[in-house]
């Protein structure tokens, strides 16, 4: 793709997919893979930072005689991730409005 | 290069982390080995484990010198807390070596303050003393002479009350003027601090 993926808008996916449900780091990885290009170097110091940052909180549980260690978004994440929503509406209508509306069968 | 090799790798870079730190990273992609169905294929995608290292480290705050590309055996890396303390090293050095020239400067601010004060402070209480004095003086008289005895006390009360109405504005005014230098040299400070740190 032709547009870079800036910190605020990994946070705010990594937030998302976690937020549907509590997951586990290589489902993460793949789940935010199938919307953009990222080079999985990029996504453990990304969860490591929303960690010490309050936004994720981590819990180990048992899979096939082994522990998997679940993420899970808190409060304080979910409010991170409500405000990156609201943000991202205002940007993508602005982009829109002269990226999209410009041409013959925009939609604004 | 196999999941151990990546391992390897990862661990030795981040060797420099808290061991925490270190621990908690190293668990995150065995784990996502584990998870993988294909190692091997994980390996590859996940990329040269020194790139991870490298952005692992960035992440908690330290730089990396990337004069000499990651290729070469072993990358420098120094906290970025270094760097910064370097910077305050050099100020505390330049202000010693400035030494004479801030002195001068603080010390005639000191004593302009001081002066202020006593002139403040003389003026007030050598007021109250003449008033006081007055008043005495009229008490004294009022055995001899009733009417200027009163005269005296009179005038000794107004003057200790002019004294009393001047004392508020005189020193709030001097609380002004200390704020007023002592803001000025604040200001010349970190103006000066600044301009070393650019």
């Amino acid at each position: 793709m032709s547009f870079p993926i800036g910190a605020s808008l990994l946070d705010a996916l990594v937030l998302a997919v976690v937020e549907k449900e509590d997951t586990y780091g290589y489902k993460i990885t793949n789940d935010i893979r199938n919307a953009i290009e990222i080079s999985e170097s990029t996504l453990y110091p990304v969860l490591r930072r929303l960690q010490k940052e309050d936004c994720l909180e981590t819990y180990d549980k048992e899979y096939m005689g082994r522990n998997r260690r679940y993420y899970k978004v808190t409060k304080k994440g979910k409010a991170a991730l409500n405000l990156y929503r609201e943000d991202w509406k205002i940007y993508r209508n602005k982009i829109e409005t002269i990226l999209i509306s410009g041409k013959d069968g925009g939609y604004i | 290069m196999t999941k151990k090799d990546f391992i390897d790798i990862l661990r030795k870079r981040l060797s420099v982390l808290p061991k925490e730190e270190m621990e908690e990273a190293l668990r995150y992609y065995e784990e996502f080995f584990e998870d993988a169905e294909d190692e091997q294929k994980a390996v590859n995608e996940l990329g040269s484990p020194e790139k991870i290292a490298e952005q692992i480290l960035v992440e908690n705050g330290f730089s990396i010198d990337d004069s000499n590309s990651s290729s070469q055996a072993e990358n420098t890396v120094s906290p970025a807390s270094k760097k910064k303390n370097d910077k305050i090293l050099t100020t505390i050095i330049l202000l010693i070596i400035t030494f004479p020239v801030w002195i001068t400067v603080i010390s005639v601010a000191f004593a302009l303050i001081f002066s202020f004060f006593a002139v403040g402070f003389a003026l007030t209480i050598s007021l109250i003393c003449a008033a006081a004095a007055l008043v005495a003086g009229g008490i004294i008289l009022l055995f001899t002479s009733a009417p200027f005895g009163l005269l005296l006390i009179g005038a000794g009360l107004v003057l200790m009350g002019l004294s009393i109405l001047l004392v508020s504005p005189v020193f709030s005014l001097l609380g002004k003027a200390f704020s007023l230098i002592v803001n000025g040299i604040r200001n010349l400070s970190t103006r000066f601090i600044a301009q070393r740190e650019v």
